[in-house]
């Protein structure tokens, strides 16, 4: 190998004859006035000059390639490797020209490739062009992971990728990007699996019931250390909901504003107006259907219902209290506190105001990982008070510590989120964007970061994608998201031509801790999701079970003759719980016979039914 | 639009038209002239060779090209330096390079002037095939080949310089070694002269262009000079409508059509009809004008260089 045709401070090439060159590797300079530069090949060529591309010259048929090859002479021999080499450093000079070039060792290359330690870090997978290393590797890093490629597993032959949380310190927040199939998810998973083994506490929101992390994937029995205690799985609604007397005016106003489209001028008015402080649901919602009715009623209308003499006193009182109402709010328009009704009565419908977040802050203070679960709108909604409610007791922590006082610990904590772009959308606003947006501009202070994951990069919070100081682009299609990746990481022209292409599960790590791009495969997850089932073989299946138990129902009634079929659907219908009435029952039985699983005999007096 | 003048325009289309009436398209009649071709040689047609008969007729042993090239630096006829180059390439890995300096700068006799260039010339092309004479004689008793094909003509060689081409051609024949040369200009016209005595300036390549199908060759028993001990046909290898020229050893007639079925075989279908080996020697071979000028550069004094090698022209500035 050596360095060939012009050079410059940061990039040359370099030619092989013996050697094909992969795309990432690391290789060595040596050019001593230099002092060994080191740096990474970006871009691999081969070319064989006997085998010219056929626009300009004629083609080589295959024919006569083949009898060169047949008595003795290899073509392929004369294939010569090209690769653009780029220096991690700018040289002070141009390298010379003609110099050699080597594979390193490890322990030269170590600083650009680990950081820290499999114990301490998160172990993500394997760093891509680093299998020339394996020799030379050190043995804490050895068999750190598997890997899945093309289908099957294998074990790990390059340097195995460590990301330091404790960097996040300095380095907030990181960014998960990728389109549907590009091992997104899978990432995703891998991340949390690491989180749970440094047993730091993490909230995520799973609008896609796909967090579960209690079955083994196949052939990481041995691996998976089970993290069946340190994650806890929780829906909105059933064991985690709002605890409606802690809401302050402010956040009923975003909750209100999640649930349903955008709130009017006129409907926020209502709520800072009615909302008063320490409401519970009941008292809160109890006086909005109030308002409607007196609204409703009107003044006049009230009047008139108290001149009724056949009240009783109750009914006088509760007329007063409509009137007392709607002297004090008089001026608020019907529609839109009916708005603000009908929005209150969604939230209460999904049973959001019956739990609370207390095994939620449980689940953290234990270091736990916290599964929030729910359909997406009631995520947001959901995602919005948590968040809140989480960060501030952080907040309130460390605040507290900083003015000298106890304070009740809270721990620091990391919010991961998939299909980020709904909570934090782009130019549209949302109360999940104002807190998690604020998060990500000083979370870091309080020890609250961000794993945010979308595919959808472009309709991300701007201003959150630029905080996320670590981001991980997998496999991207789209030509517009394509673009805002390379605006908002370091991915090089030639990075970004790659991105189409890249296999599900190789993903490009551009962070502001290595200072540069790297390029590594997912190490595989030890636990798997649990719809992983195709949908269309859950057909089958379910097809194949029914027919199982109508044969068996039908098998203990065999021969049957079309006679006794009204005798025969009752049985049937009573020791198998089925609802047939004949005519189903005689087609079920030409159905099968059609299959095969039994036999229609024609008789002259009657069908007959039988066992094949 | 290209700045051309009128005046060159109007002799153009005036040449076009003498052209025509010296080159009939009519006298052009391909099978005119197949009938005329076939009272006095033979056509045949020829298959590739498979690759198991092609190896067995090899016997195992390797099939080697030998190819040369020549190039000079750009100056007067008697003020430039020439490098000549030869390879021998075998199939089986064997290589052998063979290379020459000439220059008429430091010629002991003075000579006129007049025709230099041409003689200049003719003797590069000289020293050329003596090169390649000579690297077929030192290879052919160490590698025992079983053929040796040569880019060009053998009978340039036997011009050149006949009394070491039979040292070669003996040599060949003392270790059953199969000479052939395959030329893809055919250079001559004394088929056209038999064919249309009529036509004085018309070459044997006008007449046999798109004559031939793909495969086929013809054969003329006196197509080559008397006294060479040449056998010479010419064979369309590829789609090109121009034929090439293949000749080798009277001696070694019997194997002839062997040998040219080999050169068909080794042809890729398309381009100008040249074994694939061939191209790759001379791919290999050729003194490229980068090759020269740096070798020059690294070699020879600049101010030698300046003084004597180099002309003006080459500094234009545009």
């Amino acid at each position: 190998m050596q360095a060939v045709g012009i050079t410059t401070q940061q990039e040359v090439f370099i030619v092989s004859k013996e050697r094909k060159f992969r795309i990432n590797e690391i290789l060595i300079l040596e050019d001593e006035a230099l002092h060994f530069p080191r740096g990474e090949v970006i871009e691999t060529l081969s070319y064989n000059r006997f085998i010219p591309m056929g626009l300009d010259k004629s083609l080589v048929d295959h024919q006569v390639i083949q009898t060169l090859e047949n008595i003795g002479y290899n073509v392929n021999a004369d294939e010569i490797n090209l690769a653009k080499l780029r220096l991690y450093e700018e040289a002070s000079h141009p390298i010379r020209t003609g110099c050699a070039v080597r594979l390193p060792r490890f322990e030269e290359v170590r600083d650009l490739l680990v950081k820290s330690t499999p114990e301490e870090a998160m172990l993500l997978g394997e760093i891509r062009g680093t299998e020339s290393l394996s020799s030379s590797i050190t043995s804490d890093l050895l068999d750190q992971v598997v890997l899945m490629e093309q289908g099957s597993l294998r074990s790990q032959q390059g340097v195995p990728f460590l990301f330091d949380i404790r960097t996040m310190q300095q380095y907030p927040h990181v960014g998960v990007f990728g389109g549907s199939g590009s091992g997104k998810s899978f990432g995703l998973r891998v991340m949390l699996e690491e989180l749970m083994k440094l047993r730091i506490p993490t909230i995520v929101f799973d609008p896609h019931f796909e967090m579960d992390f209690s079955q083994t994937a196949a052939g990481m029995e041995e691996r998976n250390p089970g993290y069946t205690n340190r994650f806890v799985k929780v829906q909105v609604g059933q064991e985690v909901g709002i605890q409606f007397t802690d809401l302050s005016t402010r956040d009923l106003t975003g909750l209100l504003t999640a649930a349903g489209g955008g709130l009017s001028e006129s409907m926020v008015n209502v709520v800072q107006m009615v909302h008063k402080k320490r409401d519970s649901y009941t008292s809160f919602s109890d006086r909005i259907n109030n308002l409607v009715q007196a609204l409703e009623e009107g003044k006049q209308g009230l009047e008139k219902q108290l001149r009724n003499d056949h009240l009783t006193p109750t009914e006088v009182q509760r007329i007063r209290d409509l009137q007392k109402l709607l002297n004090q709010y008089s001026t608020l328009p019907l529609s839109s506190v009916k708005g603000i009704d009908w929005r209150l009565k969604r939230l209460e419908a999904v049973g959001l105001f019956q739990q609370d977040i207390r095994s939620i802050i449980t689940g953290l203070e234990q270091g736990k990982l916290v599964v929030v679960q729910g359909s997406t709108w009631v995520l947001q909604v959901f995602a919005t008070y948590v968040i809140g409610a989480l960060y501030s007791r952080r907040r309130a922590f460390k605040d507290a510590r900083m003015n000298g006082e106890e304070g009740e610990f809270f721990p620091p904590f990391v919010i991961v989120t998939d299909e980020a772009h709904n909570f934090a959308p782009k130019a549209i606003e949302s109360p999940t964007k104002s807190i998690l947006k604020e998060i990500a501009q000083e979370g870091r202070k309080y020890g609250a970061f961000l794993f945010l994951a979308t595919q959808r990069p472009t309709l991300l919070d701007e201003t959150i994608t630029a905080q996320l100081n670590t981001k991980f682009v997998f496999r991207t299609v789209r030509g517009t998201d394509i673009a805002t990746l390379r605006e908002e990481t370091d991915l090089t022209p030639e990075e970004g031509k790659r991105l189409p292409y890249l296999r599900s599960g190789d993903t490009f790590i551009s962070s502001a801790v290595f200072g540069r791009t790297i390029f590594i495969r997912i190490r595989c997850a030890h636990t798997t999701s649990p719809h992983l089932a195709n949908p269309f073989d859950e057909l089958q299946v379910v097809a194949n079970e029914k027919n199982e138990k109508i044969i068996q129902a039908l098998r203990s009634q065999l021969p049957l003759f079309d006679t006794d079929l009204l005798q025969a659907v009752a049985q049937i219908n009573q020791s198998f719980g089925l609802n047939w009435d004949i005519a189903r029952l005689k087609s079920e039985l030409n159905r099968l016979d059609q299959e095969g699983f039994i036999k229609k005999h024609q008789t002259p007096f009657a069908v007959r039914y039988d066992i094949p | 639009m290209l700045p051309v003048s009128v005046e060159l325009k109007e002799k153009l289309a005036r040449l076009n038209q003498s052209l025509q009436t010296a080159f009939p398209s009519d006298s052009f009649n391909k099978r005119k002239i197949r009938d005329e071709l076939k009272k006095i040689g033979e056509f045949h047609t020829f298959e590739k060779h498979s690759d198991d008969k092609l190896r067995k007729w090899l016997q195992g042993r390797t099939l080697v090209g030998i190819d040369g090239s020549v190039n000079s630096t750009r100056g007067t006829p008697n003020r430039m330096i020439s490098l000549f180059q030869a390879l021998a390439k075998g199939t089986q890995g064997e290589e052998k390079w063979c290379a020459d300096i000439y220059t008429p700068l430091l010629a002991e006799d003075e000579e006129e002037l007049a025709g230099q260039a041409a003689r200049e010339a003719r003797r590069r092309g000289a020293f050329l095939s003596q090169l390649e004479i000579q690297l077929a004689k030192t290879i052919i008793p160490d590698w025992k080949p079983r053929v040796v094909m040569h880019d060009g003509s053998l009978l340039h060689f036997y011009i050149d310089n006949p009394d070491e081409w039979k040292d070669t051609a003996e040599t060949a024949l003392q270790h059953d070694t199969l000479l052939v040369g395959v030329s893809e200009e055919i250079a001559t016209n004394r088929l056209a002269r038999m064919v249309f005595p009529q036509y004085k300036q018309y070459s044997d390549s006008d007449l046999l262009y798109g004559v031939l199908e793909v495969g086929e060759a013809f054969e003329w028993r006196e197509w080559s000079p008397i006294g060479s001990e040449m056998w010479r046909v010419a064979l369309r290898s590829s789609q090109s409508p121009q034929p090439i020229v293949v000749d080798g050893l009277v001696l070694q007639n019997q194997s002839r059509y062997e040998l040219i079925r080999l050169v068909y075989t080794l042809t890729p279908m398309q381009g100008r009809g040249i074994p694939f080996w061939l191209d790759i020697i001379d791919n290999q071979v050729r003194v490229t004008d980068g090759l020269i000028q740096a070798m020059v550069e690294q070699y020879i004094d600049p101010e030698l260089r300046y003084r004597v090698l180099s002309l003006k022209k080459e500094d234009r500035m545009i």
